[in-house]
C-alpha cells in the first residue's frame, strides 16, 4: 500500500523523481451490481467504506479503487486479504458478486519527487495535470496495460501485470533519467 | 567569394569561436551559426549534388525550406543522413560530409547524367525500363538500386535516446514569429493553457531581419519585449526548436523537438516528440520565398533573396562581392538596401515589373543601386559558380541584352504562405490571383468531430505579407480562436503599424517571357530532384493533366524537402501548359511530417529492453539463469529446451523427453490462460462457449473442453476445472488468454448481458508447474502434504490443499501420456516451489523440460494443438474429435455453421497420424500430391502436414496432417514432395503413436 511507509521494496530507481516497485500488496477484484443499494449496504459493511464513484479512488486504510462499471479493486496489506475476503463473502452470500484474490497477478509501483506527473505524461496518454487526488486512471503505459492515481501532489502509484514489472520498471527508470525533465508542469 | 563581414551578425558571438569538418577539411565558425552560415563564411558555396543529373549545387535558402544544402551528419553511432545544413546548428567537432557525388564533391563522374540530360526527360525511366520485361528484375533494377538515394544509410546502431510526451492544451500556436508571438499574447490573458513553439532557437521569425523597427521600438526591442510579457503567464508555455510535425484528427498535433542536436556532447534524450491534444491550433508557419525561374537559375550562388539577407544581418555574411538582385516584387529591395548597409556591392537590380517597385525601390535608388525595371536574366555564366549574368527586357530576349559581373544572384519571385499545417487535416485553400498565392480559405476551415473549424492560420501564413496586416490578422484570428476554445479576451483597439508602400508583385513563372527550348531547358523548377520546365510541359503534352500525375511522373517535388520552393512554380508552368487557371490545376496533397523527422522520436523509448515487452514467468530469471533457450509465445519467452554444455537443441529436446518418460520432468506451465467463470448462469454460459457440457462437471473434476467460433472453426482449447456450485476455472492456450477472455466479455456484454455471469483473468495469479513422468507422484510425496494417491486424486480431478509449504491446487491432468501433476501455487510462490521440485527430485534425475519436449510429447500422444492443427480453417470434426462435441445441447458457438454444407461435407480433410517409410522427418507445412492439376495448372493436392516432429520415444520421424478421408484409409502410402525435388513416402496411421490405450498416464 503506498500509504504504508514499512511496505519493503523490490528496486528502486533515482532520476529527477524516485521510483521503487514494491513488495507484493494485497488486492481483491469485487465485481457486482454497484447500483444495488443492497449490495453498496454489504460492501460497506465489509470494507468499512463506501463504493468510490467512477473513475475515482477512496483513500483510506484499505484503498478502493473504481476499475470499471461493475469492478473494484481493494489494495490492503498482503495478508488481511482472506480475512477481507471472508468478510465480503459473508456479506455478499445471496446476491450475484465475484471475489478474486489478485494479489500475485499485479506488481505496484511507486513514483515520488516534484516530476512525477510529468514522467507519467511520457508515457501515458492522460491529460494528467488535470488530474485530482483520488482520481483513477485505467491506461496504457507505453505498450502495457495500467492504472495508476495521484497519492499526493508529488507521489503516484501505478499498478500493471506481474508479468510486465520489469518492463514498467525499465520504462519508469528510462523517462525519469536525469537530465530528461521536461519542465512543462 | 562568400565570406565573414568585418562586423555585424545578430546571431553570432564573435568570441566564441568554433572548429568543424567538411569533407575533412578544418574550418571554422561562431557559437550560433548554423551550419550552411559557417561554410559559407568560408567560401564554400558548393554543397552537394542534385540527384539525378548530379548538377552542383549551392546553399539556396536559410531554413528548413533548403532543397541543395543536405549532408551526411556526424559519425558512426551518431550518422545521419541528408540533414539540412541550414537547420544545423554549429557546435564544436561537427563532421559533415556531402552527399551524392564520386569520388569527390568537385569532382564527380556521375556528372555525365548532365551531359546526357536530353536523353533522360521527365518519365524516362518509365518508358525505358519497361521493355524486355525481364531486363527489370536482373539488370535494371540492381543498378537502378545502386544509384539511387542521395544520403548513406547508416552502419552502426543509433546510441541516442528518445521519448514521447504527451501533453494537452486549449490553444497550440505554431511558429514563433511576430505573428505567432502576438497571437500568444492575445490568447494569453483568457487564462487558456497555450503552448506556442517554434522551429528555430530564436523567436521574432523574419521580422529582425526585415524590419528595423516596428512601431516606437527596434524590432530586437519588440520581440524581446513580446516574449518577456509572454514569460509572465503561467499558462503559456514557450519552446524553442520544435517544430510542429503534423496536424491530425481530433486537434492531435505532434511536435518534434530537438533537445540534442545542437550540443557537441549529449546530454539527455536527443529528440522528444510531443503527441499533442488540442482544442485549437493557430498556425502562424509564415511563409516561403520563391525563386525565379530563368534559364541556369540552379548554379551554385543563386540563392533566395530572403536567404542573401538573412545570412547578412544574423550571421554578418556576404554570400558574394557582387550580389545582383533579382525580383518581381519590392520585398527584395530589402536585400539590396541591407546589403549596401553592410558594405557590399550590388552591382543591378533586375526588376522584371515594367512599373518597378514602391518607396522601397525609391530608398535603393536613392543609395546609388543601379535599377533595371521591365529586365530579366537571360544567362548565368559559370558552372560550379555564378561569374555574371546576361539580362535583357524580360518580354523580349533579343532586347537589351547586357553582360554583368556578379558571383551571387538574390533572386525573388514572390512568396508562398506555409499552409502546410494547416492543410493536413483537410483546411481548403483559395488563389489569390493579385499576390499570386495560395492562402488559407477562412471558410473552409479544417474541422474537428464537432463539424467547428479547429485549426486557423493567421498572419503572412495566412496570405497576409505586409506587416501592419500580419499583426492585425495575428490579432484578429487569434480572437475567433480563443472564443472557439472556451475564453474571454478585452477586445482593445489595435493600433496600426506604419509600413512604407509597396508595389504589387507581377507574377512571373518564366523568365525571359518569351524563353525558347533550349533556355526552358535549363530551367530548373525543382533543384534536389532536377526537374525543368521542360520536363513539366513534356508531362503536360503527355496527357498527364492531375497535378499529382504530374508529380510522381517528373518527380517534382517529391525529394526530401518536398517542392517547398518548387510546387507553385512548377503547377503555375503545368496549368499555363494545359491552358488552365492555376486554381483549376490546384496543389498537390500537404502531409506531415512538415520536413523529416528521426524515426529515433517516433520510437521514443521502445528500443532495446523497452522495444517490446517481454512478459516473464516467476521462474523467468531462473530458466535464463540455467541456460535455457528461450523463445517467443506471444509476449512471453518460454524455455524452448535447456541445452547442457555443448548440446545441440535437438540433443537436449531428446535428453528432456527421454528423462521425463523414464522418469521425471517438470515444466513451467505458468503462461497457460486461467479464466474464473462464477455466477448463477456460469454453467449455461460454458455450455455456449464449449462444444461439449461443462455444466455437469462434477465439482474436484476437469474436463477437456473446445471452443469455436461462430463460424464453427476452432479458436481454443483447454482443461476446465469445476471449482464450486457457480464456479469454473477455465484453462486457455497461451495465446488465448487475453483473447478468449475477450471473448467472454464480448458474449456477456452484447448479447447475453441479462446472464449472471463474471469472468476475471487469473492467469497471473498463479505459477503453474508440471510435474510429469512415472516418478511424479514419488516427488510429490517426498515434498508431502495432501494425499496424492491414485485413489485420493484421480485422473482428470484436481484438489486444493499444502504441498510442503506451499499453498497448492493440483490438477491430475496429462499433456504428455505420461503420469502428471500441473500444481498451481500463488505466483508468488512459484520460483520457491519450482526450486524445491528441482531438489527433492534430484534423487530421480529430475529435468526442467521446455516447450520443444512438451510439442513432441503431445505429438506422440496425437494430441492436437492449436495453431499446429488448427489454423482457422479447421473445425474440431476435422480432427476426429466429435466425442468432445455434446450431442446434448440445443446450442452452442459454432453449432450451426458446423451444420453447413461444407462443414459437413465427407471429402474434408481429416486429422490422421502419418509414418515415413524411411523413418525421416517430414518438413513441417509439406503437401501431399495428388493425381491430376488443378485449375491454375498447379499439382493437386490431397493433404498436408500440420505438426512433424524425431520422437526420441519411437526413434523416427512422426507427423499429424490433415489427409482427405484420411480415416479411412488407414495403411495408405502417399508422397510429400520437398523442395529439393525428393519426395518423402509415408504411410497413413493413427494419430496416437504412444501408449493408446493411456496405461501410463492413469496409475
Amino acid at each position: 500500500m503506498s500509504d504504508n511507509k514499512n511496505e519493503g521494496v523490490v528496486r528502486s530507481y533515482s532520476g529527477y523523481v524516485k521510483v521503487s516497485e514494491k513488495m507484493k500488496t494485497g488486492m481483491l477484484t469485487v465485481r457486482g451490481d454497484f447500483r444495488s443499494s443492497k449490495f453498496k449496504t454489504s460492501f460497506t459493511k465489509a470494507v468499512g467504506t463506501k463504493l468510490p464513484k467512477d473513475r475515482k479512488l477512496i483513500l483510506a486504510k484499505n484503498n478502493v479503487a473504481w476499475m470499471s462499471p461493475d469492478e473494484l479493486l481493494i489494495l490492503c496489506d498482503y495478508a488481511d486479504v482472506s480475512s477481507l475476503s471472508q468478510n465480503l463473502q459473508m456479506e455478499l452470500k445471496d446476491q450475484h458478486h465475484m471475489l478474486v484474490n489478485v494479489s500475485d497477478a499485479r506488481a505496484l509501483f511507486e513514483i515520488s519527487g516534484s516530476g512525477s506527473r510529468e514522467v507519467i505524461a511520457k508515457l501515458a496518454p492522460v491529460n494528467i495535470a488535470t488530474l485530482e487526488i483520488g482520481e483513477i486512471r485505467r491506461t496504457r503505459f507505453s505498450q502495457i496495460a495500467a492504472a495508476f492515481w495521484l497519492t499526493s501532489e508529488t507521489s503516484v502509484s501505478v499498478i500493471c501485470f506481474s508479468s510486465v514489472a520489469d518492463y514498467m520498471f525499465n520504462l519508469l527508470k528510462t523517462s525519469s533519467m536525469p537530465n530528461s525533465k521536461v519542465g512543462d508542469f | 567569394m562568400s565570406k565573414r563581414l568585418p562586423e555585424g551578425g545578430l546571431f553570432i558571438d564573435r568570441n566564441k569561436p568554433i572548429k568543424f569538418e567538411f569533407n575533412g577539411k578544418k574550418l571554422s565558425g561562431f557559437e550560433g551559426d548554423t551550419l550552411a552560415s559557417a561554410l559559407l563564411s568560408n567560401d564554400q558555396v558548393l554543397v552537394g549534388r542534385s540527384f539525378k543529373y548530379h548538377r552542383p549545387r549551392g546553399i539556396v535558402a536559410s531554413g528548413s525550406e533548403e532543397p541543395n544544402a543536405l549532408i551526411n551528419l556526424g559519425e558512426k553511432e551518431k550518422f545521419e543522413p541528408n540533414q539540412r545544413a541550414t537547420t544545423t546548428e554549429l557546435f564544436d567537432g561537427l563532421k559533415a560530409a556531402s552527399q551524392n557525388h564520386w569520388p569527390s564533391l568537385n569532382f564527380d563522374i556521375g556528372v555525365v547524367n548532365n551531359y546526357l540530360a536530353r536523353f533522360l526527360p521527365a518519365g524516362f525511366y518509365y518508358k525505358m525500363f519497361i521493355h524486355p520485361r525481364p531486363f527489370w528484375k536482373y539488370i535494371y533494377e540492381p543498378f537502378i538500386r545502386q544509384s539511387a538515394g542521395l544520403g548513406r544509410a547508416p552502419s552502426q546502431k543509433d546510441h541516442s535516446q528518445y521519448e514521447h510526451f504527451y501533453a494537452f492544451y486549449d490553444l497550440v500556436i505554431v511558429g514563433g514569429g511576430i505573428s505567432g508571438l502576438n497571437a500568444a499574447l492575445t490568447a494569453a490573458e483568457s487564462g487558456l493553457k497555450i503552448l506556442i513553439i517554434e522551429q528555430t532557437p530564436e523567436w521574432g521569425g523574419r521580422c529582425l531581419v526585415d524590419f528595423s523597427t516596428i512601431g516606437d521600438e527596434t524590432s530586437a526591442e519588440y520581440v524581446s519585449r513580446l516574449v518577456s510579457e509572454l514569460k509572465k503567464f503561467h499558462n503559456v508555455t514557450m519552446r524553442s526548436r520544435m517544430m510542429g510535425a503534423g496536424v491530425y484528427d481530433h486537434g492531435y498535433i505532434l511536435g518534434y523537438e530537438r533537445l540534442n542536436d545542437h550540443l557537441a556532447e549529449e546530454d539527455g534524450p536527443r529528440h522528444r516528440l510531443w503527441r499533442i491534444r488540442a482544442k485549437q491550433i493557430i498556425t502562424a508557419t509564415g511563409s516561403i520565398e520563391r525563386p525565379i525561374s530563368f534559364p541556369s537559375n540552379d548554379i551554385p550562388g543563386v540563392m533566395l533573396a530572403s536567404a542573401v539577407r538573412d545570412y547578412a544581418v544574423n550571421f554578418g555574411i556576404a554570400t558574394g562581392n557582387k550580389i545582383a538582385v533579382y525580383t518581381n516584387n519590392d520585398d527584395a529591395y530589402r536585400t539590396a538596401i541591407t546589403l549596401n548597409e553592410v558594405g557590399v556591392e550590388v552591382p543591378i537590380i533586375v526588376d522584371a515589373r515594367k512599373s518597378g517597385g514602391g518607396a522601397l525601390a525609391e530608398r535603393a535608388k536613392a543609395l546609388g543601386i543601379r535599377v533595371e525595371n521591365g529586365k530579366a536574366i537571360s544567362k548565368v555564366f559559370g558552372k560550379k559558380r555564378v561569374e555574371a549574368i546576361s539580362i535583357c527586357e524580360h518580354k523580349d530576349s533579343g532586347k537589351g541584352n547586357e553582360k554583368i559581373a556578379c558571383d551571387c544572384i538574390a533572386m525573388s519571385g514572390g512568396w508562398s504562405p506555409v499552409v502546410h499545417l494547416y492543410s493536413h487535416c483537410g483546411g481548403k485553400l483559395k488563389w489569390d490571383e493579385k499576390m499570386a498565392l495560395f492562402k488559407p480559405d477562412s471558410s473552409a476551415k479544417p474541422t474537428s468531430h464537432d463539424g467547428l473549424p479547429f485549426v486557423t492560420a493567421v498572419g503572412s501564413a495566412n496570405g497576409f505579407l505586409l506587416i501592419q496586416e500580419v499583426l492585425k490578422d495575428a490579432r484578429e484570428g487569434c480572437l475567433e480562436v480563443v472564443e472557439a476554445s472556451g475564453g474571454k479576451v478585452k477586445k482593445e483597439s489595435f493600433k496600426l503599424i506604419e509600413q512604407e508602400y509597396e508595389n504589387s508583385l507581377e507574377a512571373i513563372w518564366i523568365a525571359p517571357q518569351d524563353a525558347d527550348i533550349k533556355k526552358r531547358s535549363k530551367i530548373w523548377l525543382d533543384f534536389q530532384n532536377d526537374v525543368k520546365i521542360n520536363d513539366v510541359e513534356l508531362a503536360a503534352r503527355e496527357g498527364f493533366e492531375s497535378v499529382e500525375h504530374t508529380k510522381r511522373y517528373t518527380t517534382l517535388g517529391m525529394a526530401t524537402d518536398q517542392g517547398k520552393l518548387s510546387n507553385i512554380n512548377g503547377l503555375a508552368i503545368l496549368s499555363s501548359s494545359l491552358g488552365k487557371e492555376i486554381p483549376k490545376v490546384g496543389t498537390t496533397t500537404f502531409r506531415p511530417p512538415y520536413t523529416p523527422i528521426s524515426l529515433g522520436s517516433i520510437g521514443g523509448s521502445a528500443r532495446d529492453d523497452l522495444f517490446q515487452p517481454v512478459r516473464k514467468t516467476p521462474m523467468h530469471d531462473w530458466h535464463e539463469n540455467n541456460g535455457a533457450y528461450m523463445e517467443p509465445v506471444g509476449q512471453w519467452r518460454r524455455p524452448f529446451c535447456y541445452p547442457q554444455a555443448e548440446e545441440t537443441y535437438a540433443k537436449a529436446v531428446e535428453r528432456e523427453i527421454n528423462q521425463t518418460r523414464s522418469s521425471l520432468g517438470i515444466l513451467d506451465a505458468s503462461t497457460l490462460g486461467k479464466l474464473l467463470v462464477t455466477g448463477p448462469d456460469a454453467g449455461k454460459f460454458l455450455d455456449m462457449l464449449y462444444t461439449n457440457m461443462m455444466s455437469t462437471l462434477k465439482i474436484g473434476r476437469c474436463r477437456y473442453g473446445l471452443m469455436c467460433s461462430e463460424n464453427g472453426f476452432l479458436i481454443d482449447d483447454g482443461v476446465v476445472a469445476r471449482i464450486d456450485d457457480q464456479t469454473w476455472l477455465c484453462h486457455t492456450t497461451t495465446g488465448g488468454a487475453d483473447s478468449i477472455h475477450a471473448h467472454m466479455e464480448e458474449w456477456l456484454q452484447t448479447e447475453w448481458w441479462d446472464w449472471k455471469v463474471y469472468v476475471t483473468n487469473v492467469t497471473e495469479q498463479y505459477a503453474q508447474i508440471g510435474v510429469v513422468g512415472p516418478n511424479a507422484r514419488k516427488l510429490l510425496e517426498k515434498i508431502g502434504g495432501v494425499d496424492v494417491s491414485r485413489e485420493a486424486l484421480g485422473f482428470m480431478e484436481w484438489k486444493d490443499g499444502n504441498l510442503g509449504k506451499y499453498d497448492a491446487r493440483i490438477f491430475r491432468i496429462s499433456f504428455s501420456g505420461e503420469l502428471s501433476f500441473e500444481i498451481a501455487v500463488p505466483a508468488k510462490q512459484g520460483l520457491a516451489f519450482w526450486g524445491e521440485l528441482i531438489e527433492a527430485g534430484k534423487e530421480f534425475q529430475v529435468m526442467p523440460y521446455g516447450t520443444e519436449a512438451l510439442h513432441v510429447m503431445r505429438a506422440e500422444k496425437g494430441f492436437i494443438m492449436i495453431g499446429d492443427e488448427t489454423d482457422g480453417t479447421v473445425i474440431p470434426q476435422d480432427l476426429n474429435l466429435d466425442w468432445a462435441i455434446s450431442k446434448k445441447k440445443d446450442d452452442y458457438l459454432g453449432k450451426r455453421a458446423q451444420e453447413r454444407s461444407f462443414m459437413v461435407n465427407p471429402s474434408r480433410w481429416k486429422l490422421v497420424g502419418l509414418e515415413t517409410l524411411d523413418g525421416s522427418v517430414l518438413p513441417d507445412g509439406a503437401y501431399a500430391t495428388a493425381e491430376g492439376v488443378n485449375s491454375n495448372g498447379q499439382k493437386s493436392t490431397q493433404g498436408r502436414i500440420t505438426s512433424s516432429y524425431f520422437s526420441p520415444t519411437l526413434k523416427r520421424g512422426i507427423a499429424m496432417g490433415l489427409v482427405m478421408n484420411g480415416p479411412d484409409r488407414g495403411g495408405e502410402i502417399i508422397e510429400f514432395p520437398k523442395i529439393d525435388g525428393t519426395v518423402i513416402r509415408a504411410k497413413i496411421t493413427s494419430p496416437v503413436f504412444y501408449d493408446p490405450d493411456g496405461e501410463k498416464q492413469n496409475v
